[in-house]
């Protein structure tokens, strides 16, 4: 196939993915709205579990399930599309989750049915229509569409055609880099303009009605079961499976690998390193997509004059280069640096670094955005209330609710982008530098999903299995720990903070 | 303080997190001391190796490796991205056309030493650019319960005499790595016109291209396909594995089999002259090829050994590695054929 056969094959079935989304996000949207109290925690836990699903994993678990359908390339196809749609549906329901409610009620459009057939009553009801329905969908199809194009591991590992395979394997061929960034062109021209109609959508909507949490405004008494079967086949095809396969295989294998001190020692020594890149990526990606989102609610509610068009054109081109894909942004940096005076940092963590944070922005923005706005909140303003107390305590009860309200949810998102960013395989493959001295004491470093390929290629199931439920325990293990002493180290740190203010 | 504001807390964050990259970035003077190794040989085999030079002689590596993610070509490019600025001082690969091709394009630097001399000229440049060492052979893997394993079996199928369809029958997209060299040695024995036609006729009837040689080997291996084109390293993890498999050597028209080794080679511009050198030596030296030879790739030595030190299977490719066609032969097939390839799959 050549290039622009693959480009449209990947634009359709973004397409078919996007369009499907959108129904099937109100289902799962439905489910988590219906339930109460603690079980919608955990029941949006399970609808958006997929999405931090690593790829590397999915794509291993079912290689060998692919290689049996590669006689019947249709099957093939299809059970990644089903794959790439669950995948970036919990996308689709954060999208709705944190968008404003319908601008236009159904009473409205209900009333705007009754009043005749006359040239004007049919262009006022298309306007509503307009707003009420596009508005509201666009920017949930646009995600999906977004993410499904960028795809690139799993339609690896499978063997699909898929436009981010195929300039990968350009490259490796023979392209020079210019030269996949000249073929980058029509895929970047698709991402911008949709990334544009996203921007133009959400803008407009949000004038005619404030953007708000809504996990829990409606209730609804229709039924619910397509949504919960939507939710566990996606977390079992995505989370269990997966997790089974390479859980079951591991254990068999552990005792083989432990005993081999070497691979122990420098899988440590490499997991030690691919977190200690992951971690600051993800917290600077949280930091610029905070500071994006509180750009773009200012624009929201002061209109908009010429520095609030700077400052959303500013927030575009912050979250476009992620949006364009890990491949095309370590291209790009791994491009500039191999110009003076940059040089000097293709031996450092600088470029990586700078490539995962690019490209980690627009899904922190995506998950600022789930945040309920603490500040205007009740909770914010009890907080407030309760930190200009004389007394202590009080001030104590302050710091823990806002760690409870406003900087738990920062954790735990900051917590989903150093995974993504720890599991991302192509920045790591493209710009981790040779070595590490601070951490690699003999003087190299394999990046983990970097090492965790290499055993799918070479097909060592024991060990890569064991290596992958490390990869999965370890930084499970840093974020239980984390969660355990950094609300601590904040509430002590914040009440001797204010005492001394 | 203002409880309001938490911008406080996001200054510390980013310093902190700009601090941490800092400290992961500082080198302590290691780059300038240390030797530069780009190496695309698997790092399982080849880490204990360089390691061992380290030991040896106490100059420190640096080494960065490639991975199958980058379809080993991914060392190539960024050798050529940084030919103006030069990182790297010795490069090791695990097949010979990517090395061939820095040559055509002026980055290696000739050295002759003793480890040059103990390698036959088939396997190596004439003056010096490259040198191969520890090959691997290009055989069909073939699922015994599937086809009986002879070269026989192989050629009716292929011919078309048994079936015409091929969608039994695997290999690797031959863009990449020793696939590419195979095709690069039958346009050359063949000519342009035949390989294509060849190319394009078992294309129609159905023949599975896969994205690489393990691909082929799992696809055989599990009894998928009847068999497949592989390198002897892949076919030997499946044959450990205790999978029906059994291997015959790919020959070309003329007979002769095709041998890719690894090559080793000293970029130019490297600052640090006599190490590279050294490690070169140690590299081409008969205990590195012994010690390739007994690790579970199995790679066959090139230079003299003594044959005792040698596993049985590698006793066995080393008379089929004999019969290898001039790799010096394929310098100009690979480009030309290179271009058609990309042209093909490419567009």
């Amino acid at each position: 196939m050549s290039f622009h056969e693959v480009f449209i094959w990947t634009l359709l079935r973004s397409l078919a993915a996007a369009g499907l989304a959108v129904p099937m996000s109100v289902w799962l949207l439905r489910v988590v709205r219906q339930a109460t109290g603690t079980s919608r925690y955990w029941l949006l836990l399970l609808v958006l579990s997929p999405l931090v699903a690593p790829d590397l994993i999915v794509g291993y678990s079912y290689r060998s399930f692919e290689l049996s359908l590669l006689h019947r390339p249709s099957l093939n196809h299809c059970f990644y599309f089903v794959l790439v749609l669950l995948k970036f549906l919990p996308a689709a329901v954060v999208v709705r989750i944190c968008s404003p409610p319908a601008p236009v009620s159904s009473a409205a459009l209900h009333c705007a049915g009754q009043i005749g057939y006359g040239r004007g009553a049919s262009s006022l009801r298309r306007n509503m229509r307009f707003q009420s329905e596009l508005l509201q969908q666009l920017p949930v199809f646009g995600i999906v569409f977004l993410l499904a194009m960028q795809e690139f591991e799993i339609a690896s590992l499978l063997q699909i055609p898929a436009w981010t395979v195929y300039l990968f394997d350009a490259q490796a061929g023979g392209l020079l880099p210019e030269a996949t960034l000249n073929r980058l062109v029509l895929p970047v021209l698709v991402q911008m303009a949709t990334l544009l109609l996203i921007a133009w959508s959400v803008r407009v909507h949000s004038r005619q009605a404030a953007p708000r949490w809504r996990l829990g405004d409606v209730s609804s008494t229709r039924t619910c079961w397509p949504g919960i079967a939507v939710a566990v086949i996606a977390a079992v095809l995505l989370g269990v499976i997966p997790l089974c396969i390479v859980g079951l295989s591991g254990l068999t294998g552990i005792m083989g690998v432990l005993r081999n001190e070497v691979l122990v020692r420098s899988t440590l020594l490499d997991l030690a390193a691919a977190m200690a890149i992951a971690m600051p990526c993800a917290v600077l990606s949280l930091v610029i997509a905070r500071k994006l989102r509180f750009i773009v609610s200012d624009d929201r509610t002061q209109g908009g004059g010429v520095s609030q068009r700077w400052k959303m054109l500013t927030t575009i081109l912050t979250i476009a280069p992620g949006l364009f894909g890990v491949l095309a942004v370590s291209t790009a940096v791994l491009l500039a640096v191999q110009h003076a005076p940059l040089t000097e940092l293709r031996s450092t963590v600088w470029p990586m670094a700078f490539a995962l944070t690019l490209f980690l922005i627009p899904r922190a923005f995506l998950l600022t955005l789930l945040m309920p706005a603490f500040r205007d909140s009740e909770s914010g303003h009890l907080a407030l209330l309760l930190h200009s107390s004389s007394d202590a305590r009080q001030r104590q009860r302050a710091a823990s609710l806002k760690w409870w309200c406003e900087l738990r949810p920062l954790f735990v998102i900051s917590a989903v982008l150093f995974y993504w960013s720890l599991t991302n395989l192509t920045a790591a493959a493209l710009l981790c530098p040779p070595t590490i001295p601070l951490l690699s004491f003999d003087g190299n470093i394999v990046p983990l999903p970097v090492r965790l390929y290499k055993f799918i290629h070479q097909g060592r199931t024991a060990t890569l299995s064991v290596m992958v439920l490390l990869s999965v325990v370890a930084p499970l293990l840093v974020i239980v720990l984390a969660s355990r002493f950094l609300p601590r180290f904040y509430m002590q740190f914040f009440t001797a903070r204010t005492s001394y203010s | 303080m203002k409880l309001r504001n938490g911008s406080w807390l996001a200054t510390v964050a980013t310093l902190l997190c700009l601090g941490m990259l800092a400290a992961l970035s500082w080198n302590g003077g290691a780059k300038q001391e240390s030797l530069v190794v780009y190496c695309s040989h698997d790092s399982t085999y080849s880490e204990d190796i360089l390691r061992d030079f380290e030991r040896k002689t106490g100059i420190r590596l640096i080494i960065k490796f490639d991975t199958e993610a980058t379809k080993s070509i991914g060392l190539i490019n960024l050798l050529i991205a940084e030919r103006e600025h030069p990182l790297c001082d010795v490069f090791w690969n695990n097949e010979v056309l990517g090395t061939m091709k820095l040559h055509r394009l002026g980055m290696l630097q000739p050295y002759q030493g003793a480890g040059f001399r103990r390698i036959p000229d088939a396997f190596k440049a004439a003056d010096g650019s490259w040198t191969g060492f520890a090959a691997r052979l290009r055989v069909f893997i073939v699922n015994t319960k599937r086809l009986s394993p002879t070269h026989e079996a192989i050629a009716e199928r292929l011919s078309g005499q048994s079936s015409n369809d091929l969608s039994q029958v695997a290999i690797a997209r031959p863009l990449f790595g020793t696939t590419l060299t195979q095709y690069a040695a039958l346009w050359q024995e063949l000519g342009a016109e035949e390989l294509k036609r060849q190319h394009r006729r078992q294309r129609d009837r159905g023949l599975l291209e896969v994205n690489g040689n393990s691909v082929v080997k799992d696809l055989v291996a599990s009894g998928r396909c009847d068999f497949g084109w592989t390198d002897t390293d892949d076919f030997f993890l499946a044959a450990d594995d205790q999978k029906p498999v059994e291997m015959l050597p790919v020959r070309t028209s003329s007979g002769r089999s095709i041998c890719i080794p690894n090559s080793v080679a000293i970029v130019w511009g490297t600052r640090r002259l006599e190490a590279a050198q050294q490690l070169v030596d140690f590299l081409l030296s008969e205990d590195v090829e012994i010690q390739l030879a007994r690790s579970v790739s199995r790679q066959i030595p090139l230079g003299p050994v003594d044959p005792a030190t040698l596993p049985e299977e590698v006793r066995q490719l080393r008379v089929w590695a004999a019969e290898s066609v001039d790799l010096n032969d394929l310098e100009e097939a690979h480009a030309g054929c290179l271009n058609w390839l990309q042209a093909e799959y490419l567009q």
